[in-house]
């Protein structure tokens, strides 16, 4: 919109006024110099994790999900990368914290889970001692007690038989093995958080479920909230309670699965949403690329690729989250029947009156709503009659080659 | 869980608000464990000895007198760095693969492909055992001089079972030559290999996980090392200070491990970055953690090959100096055997001939073994 401002994202309205959550990302940016400019990977990233539940970062290859991820406990390699904003962990600000510190929380306060179980276990150590290592490093066990936690906590993760197991190589186990060990591995310190990268890309489908049942289990048990990072949105809908969609280093909605699933609130969810392969319908596909990560689009990233876009889109900074409101002349799932009365989308947006007041307005239109289902879209922001989304676009005949399964 | 740090007490600090069962993990028992800590403290044990028996032998007993009144040994300073170096091997070699069969017979089953690797490790265990216990059997070839018995043939060659591999223009019989011989090129591989892997690796480790600024001194310095002619440095340094075998180890081991940096480091630069490696520091361990958890183990396959291959080139880096002449005067080194022989070639070619044949034995065996290896061991 016109009268946001760039960093209006770090005003963007929390959630319910529960307890302080677990992890609150505010404004996060993580840049890498490179030959070709600074990429900007995470572009003012914000969301919250509380305690115990599960939030899935959603959003194709090279949006920033695991870049987001691996800042958070500074993973990311510093220099190329620097990583800026506020990560409060319980309240303590990781991005400030000491690399000594950092250690401390890493495996046994905030545990990671990456995508691919055959790069992440050392292939010359059993995999018991790579369970038992996390509890190495973060207490002082001797070895056979670490070895009896590692075989008990490869029982937990279900690996049958965890005492001869403990023993073996990697190469002497299968995929779905090697990813309940590493799972495993990322309990070893009993964390708060777990932050699972794609966790079940590299499997096949039926393992996936079997380790997606695992982790919901373990999580119920242990009490621990997940970041859950995946583009697979069959895999949100199964475990997701909020769900976090990037684009291009940009939180584009964040929401309640339901409502997400029920009422994307941004355009690019809904054409993400397209692309599921579903039952019966054909599947389609978003035309055109991610934009230039050194280079970003002004306005909305996703504009040029939005089939909605109209002029604001583009020429204006980048839209705020705002409130996805459910208010009742709005129903964007049925016939666009209250479109009709809309301005022509080709209005330039840009001549609307902008001022102090109307921007303040913007702000607090989020307070006593429910705004816990948030989009950075225009349609979303004080001009919404003029750029409404009900026009009705099908994403399958937008892409030419949409042939689903 | 919510909140409180791991106390000390491992086994109520992990039970309290989670839903882990109330498993006391210090009442655990030890039945089953992967590292006797006995091993380690035999070893501690054995090195703290062998310091103390040093010190008694260098300070307290008389130069004369032999350290092992038994048997009449007289160990001297590079014999203590073997006996240093083969207590390394039994702790970090055999130990852990006795320890671990199930790995090793897998090893073994690789390795037993090449047909002449097999071969070469029985004659090297041929010769480090003879190089090892034969200067303890035979005497020394100074006191067997017998001109009565000068130029024997061998035993193949129409002489006698009295000395199965002839003698030598002062009578001593081959025989011993070759295993007082073995002796020496024992001591100068392994020791000067000992040296040289283990600096190679810690530098090469080191400026691969380091990088910056670490990894270019270290590999300019490197650089510096491999233009250096360390022969000309030894000459120098024998003409100075007299030929020691001492002496020619200690530069072997401390001016040839380049090769062995580089590899190690470009082998690291590429394990570094591996996942197990960033899922590692995802856990929380440190750099050195790092390094010797996960880097080290996952180039052990290139020290090891390394290792091997580089036993040959200090065995013949030093007959080459003997046989010219700069060796140590107060060993049998091979080389010196193979030169003492050349002015007898046209009427006694066995003085020459079988050390050579020993030692072109000997290298070639290295190299067996040192291939199979890589293909045994390889992680990949």
């Amino acid at each position: 919109m016109q009268s946001t401002h760039g960093d209006s994202m770090s005003r963007r309205h929390t959630t319910t006024d529960q307890a302080e959550p677990l992890l609150r990302i505010t404004d996060l940016r993580t840049q890498f110099d490179t030959d070709d400019g600074v990429v900007r990977a995470v572009d003012g990233v914000s969301f919250e994790v509380n305690a115990g539940e599960t939030v899935c970062l959603v959003g194709e290859s090279g949006s920033g999900k695991t870049v987001t991820a691996e800042s958070i406990t500074r993973l990311v390699e510093c220099p190329p990368g620097e990583i800026t904003g506020r990560i409060e962990f319980r309240g303590e600000n990781l991005t400030t914290a000491s690399a000594a510190r950092l250690r401390e929380i890493r495996g046994a306060e905030i545990a990671h889970v990456f995508q691919n179980p055959q790069d992440a276990l050392n292939p010359v150590i059993s995999v018991g001692k790579q369970v038992a290592e996390t509890v190495r490093i973060h207490e002082d066990v001797s070895e056979r007690a670490a070895r009896k936690r590692a075989i008990d906590l490869l029982d937990r993760a279900e690996v049958p038989d965890p005492a001869t197991t403990a023993d073996a190589y990697p190469h002497e186990l299968s995929g779905g093995m090697k990813q309940r060990v590493l799972v495993a591995a990322a309990l070893a310190g009993d964390p708060d958080l777990l932050v699972a990268d794609e966790p079940t890309t590299a499997l096949d489908v039926t393992i996936q479920a079997q380790i997606l049942d695992l982790l919901a289990d373990l999580q119920r048990e242990m009490g621990m909230a997940v970041l859950f990072i995946t583009h697979d949105l069959g895999v949100v809908a199964r475990v997701a309670d909020r769900v976090v969609v990037l684009y291009a280093g940009k939180v584009m909605e964040s929401a309640p699965v339901d409502s997400l699933f029920a009422d994307p609130g941004h355009p690019y969810t809904r054409a993400l949403l397209a692309c599921l392969p579903g039952r019966g319908r054909e599947s389609g596909s978003i035309p055109g690329d991610l934009p230039s990560p050194t280079d970003p689009p002004t306005g909305c990233r996703f504009a040029p690729r939005c089939p909605f876009a109209v002029e604001a889109c583009t020429t204006d900074s980048h839209p705020s989250l705002y409130p996805v409101a459910q208010e009742p002349d709005t129903d964007r799932d049925g016939a666009g029947t209250t479109a009709g009365d809309s301005p022509d989308v080709s209005t330039p947006l840009s001549a609307a009156p902008l001022d102090g007041a109307a921007s303040r307005d913007l702000e607090t239109t989020g307070d006593g709503v429910n705004t816990a289902h948030v989009a950075a879209c225009i349609f979303h922001g004080p001009d919404r009659d003029a750029a409404h989304l009900d026009r009705e676009v099908s994403w399958t005949v937008a892409e030419p080659d949409g042939g689903g399964r | 869980m919510a909140g409180d740090e791991p106390a000390p007490d491992v086994g109520t600090a992990r039970t309290a608000g989670t839903g882990f069962e109330r498993i006391d993990w210090t009442a655990v028992d030890d039945a089953d464990s992967t590292v006797p800590p006995a091993a380690v403290a035999a070893e501690a044990l054995v090195f703290f000895s062998l310091v103390a028996a040093f010190v008694y032998d260098y300070v307290i007993l008389a130069n004369e007198a032999p350290t092992v009144g038994v048997v009449g040994w007289d160990v001297t300073g590079v014999e203590w760095l073997l006996v240093v170096v083969l207590a390394i091997g039994v702790f970090h070699a055999a130990l852990p693969l006795a320890r671990n069969r199930r790995l090793t017979a897998y090893y073994w089953r690789q390795f037993q492909k090449n047909r002449a690797a097999v071969v070469s490790l029985g004659f090297l265990g041929f010769v480090f055992l003879v190089g090892l216990v034969g200067p303890l059997i035979w005497t020394a070839p100074n006191e067997a001089i017998d001109y009565a018995a000068a130029y024997q043939p061998p035993v193949f060659a129409g002489g006698s079972w009295a000395y199965a591999l002839g003698t030598d223009a002062q009578g001593r019989p081959l025989w011993h030559l070759i295993v007082y011989g073995m002796r020496v090129s024992l001591e100068v591989g392994l020791i000067s290999m000992v040296f040289a892997i283990s600096i190679g690796t810690v530098v090469g480790t080191a400026a691969a996980y380091f990088g910056g600024y670490v990894d270019e001194v270290l590999m300019r310095y490197v650089d510096l090392q491999q233009t250096f002619p360390v022969f000309i440095l030894l000459l120098l340094l024998i003409y100075l200070y007299g030929a020691s075998l001492l002496l020619i180890i200690a530069l072997y081991g401390l001016f040839s491990w380049e090769g062995t940096a580089r590899l190690v480091r470009s082998e690291a630069l590429q394990r570094g970055e591996e996942a197990y490696v960033r899922a590692a520091e995802a856990a929380g361990a440190g750099r050195w953690w790092t390094i010797r958890r996960h880097l080290i183990p996952n180039v052990s396959s290139t020290v090891i090959t390394a290792a091997t291959l580089s036993i040959p080139v200090f065995i013949l880096g030093e007959a080459s100096l003997s046989f010219l002449g700069f060796g140590d005067p107060d060993v049998f080194s091979w080389g010196r055997t193979i030169s003492a022989g050349r002015s007898d070639l046209p009427n006694a070619p066995w003085i020459s001939t079988i050390p050579g044949l020993f030692l072109f034995l000997t290298v070639l065996a290295f190299n067996f073994v040192g291939d199979a290896l890589r293909d045994a061991i390889d992680p990949r």
